[in-house]
């Protein structure tokens, strides 16, 4: 029993832990990489998922300690100009300890299996990720008992992201429609920061979007009317509308941006804006980078709340392929109560070898005003084709 | 409605499940691979106040943890009136039962606020019947307080 335990907690530690986003992203690139869009390095208008050819000669040629080629298969086939493949797997090893019995807890285990692809017509695209769905517990211990819900969506095959794409050139206006995240905030590949867990975006909370915006070098905008997972009833049931402003500064060395977004949900709604900002210091190979955002919680019938979610932290690049970003971050459930703060510090360290692999080490800490702080380490090797 | 909170600070907002549900339990719980409708780990979900209701006050839930029960517990989370007895307090403090949310600690203050809705008789709604108020033929027989 004890075993059975131990064993069912080090999955839910893995699950809620570690599953990535599906559509990774470096938001420390941008800027520090010489890039100032990250639609530059993905075909993705707002950044994240299957990477550009420019995208990858970055990898194989300046981004990696070792220069190799970062095109698919290491350029071992070309393929047709109309098609783009692509496969990322990711395995880990988390330690944790949340204060609770039987700590602390390790597993080592597959992370993520993804496979991508894009189909190119003119201007116009379809693109996909795939893969497996992780999940806690369920089964172990016996069957769920028969008057509770049951799961809604057994099949483990999620398709993370779907959708099709206007986009006549890399930069002016483009249009695109079906299921991806709305262009909002930091788009940081961890996703239990307060800044995505809390405003809409934690793992598989894709919604299913009619989106538009502009792409220029100096500025960017997205608008975003989003509908709930209604396919896989994976994510929030909200729909709403979300909005992402954001102008280059300092000879495109810096950026800032501005968002708002207001989600209707089945018990209430809530409206929420932010700013995010994001410097690069060429000199010291450092890129500071934040974002703060209220959010104000409309629960039908009763009272409203405010709340804060917020991030502020530095990538340092000291050397090719060495990444280490360190951040701080505090979400409190009410703004005029500062015993309803949860606050965390992360420290991440990335190491690209060579194209197409990554060696992560995080460790992260997060603490309430009273009880233990839960402490999380995660080692996870990254291999994309 | 408030509950007092440490700090010099007070909480203001409604120990009311119509405030819980959506600002406390649905974006904590109802994650996509946990309590979400897709997912429904344990059969409980959170997705909607209504079965987040159902999952804490009316259906049961088995805890896996040895330290809390060897014989699979099968029983309701709360335990309306008792929040020391409710196991859903429990797990938010990680008190001989798994954390819940394992992902993040919740803040005291939120946690409060549950333990007065539960103490408040864990209604669904504030005019439903207080079912803590004791019948005055129970009244030095041992009811709940």
């Amino acid at each position: 029993m004890r075993f059975l335990g131990l064993l069912v907690g080090a999955l839910v530690l893995a699950t809620v832990t570690l599953v990535p986003t599906p559509a990774q992203a470096y938001p420390q690139w941008q800027f520090s990489s010489g890039t100032t869009r990250c639609s530059q390095c993905h075909f993705s208008p707002s950044g994240g998922g299957q990477l550009t050819n420019y995208g990858r000669d970055a990898i194989g040629e300046d981004l990696s300690t070792w220069e190799g080629d970062g095109s698919f298969l290491h350029g071992a086939t070309e393929l047709p100009d109309w098609l783009k493949l692509g496969l990322d797997f990711r395995g880990a090893f988390v330690a944790g300890d949340d204060g609770g019995p039987d700590q602390p807890k390790s597993v080592l285990f597959p992370m993520q299996m993804d496979g991508h692809l894009r189909l190119e017509f003119d201007a116009f695209s379809f693109n996909a990720i795939g893969g497996f769905r992780a999940q806690a517990r369920k089964t172990e211990g016996g069957p769920i008992p028969e008057n509770n819900f049951q799961p809604g969506n057994e099949n483990r095959l999620v398709s993370r992201e779907h959708f099709v794409s206007w986009q006549p050139s890399t930069r002016g206006a483009y249009v695109r429609a079906g299921r991806f995240f709305a262009p909002f905030g930091l788009r940081m590949a961890e996703h239990l920061v307060y800044v995505r867990r809390d405003l809409g975006f934690n793992s598989l909370q894709e919604t299913y979007n009619l989106s538009g915006g502009y792409l220029e070098n100096e500025w960017e905008a997205h608008v975003t009317v989003f509908a709930p997972d209604f396919v896989q009833n994976t994510g929030l049931k909200e729909k709403g509308v979300a909005a992402y402003y954001e102008k280059r500064l300092l000879d495109e060395t810096a950026g800032i941006a501005a968002q708002v977004k207001y989600a209707m949900g089945d018990a209430g709604a809530r409206a929420m804006g932010g700013l995010v900002g994001k410097l690069f210091i060429e000199s010291a190979h450092l890129l500071i980078l934040g974002e703060g955002n209220v959010i104000h919680q409309m629960p039908d019938g009763t009272d409203a709340a405010q709340q804060f979610a917020g991030l502020f932290g530095a990538s340092f690049l000291p050397v090719r392929g060495i990444m280490f970003t360190a951040f701080g971050e505090r979400f409190a459930s009410d703004l005029l109560n500062n015993n309803a703060a949860v606050n965390a510090g992360t420290g991440l360290l990335s190491w690209f070898p060579y194209p197409h692999f990554e060696v992560q080490l995080v460790g992260r800490m997060q603490a309430a005003s009273t009880g233990d702080p839960i402490k999380t380490f995660l080692a996870q090797f990254h291999y994309f084709l | 409605m408030g509950v007092g909170a440490g700090c010099g600070t007070e909480d203001n907002r409604p120990a009311e499940w119509s405030f819980i549900a959506p600002v406390i339990m649905t974006p904590n719980c109802a994650t996509a691979s946990c309590h979400s409708s897709g997912a429904a780990v344990s059969g409980l979900d959170f997705s909607t106040p209504e079965r987040g209701y159902e999952s804490l006050v009316d259906l049961n839930a088995t805890s896996f943890y040895e330290s809390e029960n060897p014989a699979k517990v099968t029983r309701p989370l709360v335990n309306p009136c008792r929040p020391d007895q409710s196991r859903i307090i429990s797990m938010m403090r990680a008190r001989g039962a798994q954390r819940m949310p394992p992902d993040r600690p919740m803040s005291q203050a939120d946690i409060e606020l549950v333990e007065q809705w539960i103490l408040n008789g864990a209604r669904k709604n504030p005019d439903d019947k207080d079912p803590c108020l004791v019948p005055a033929n129970m009244a030095g027989t041992g009811g709940t307080p």
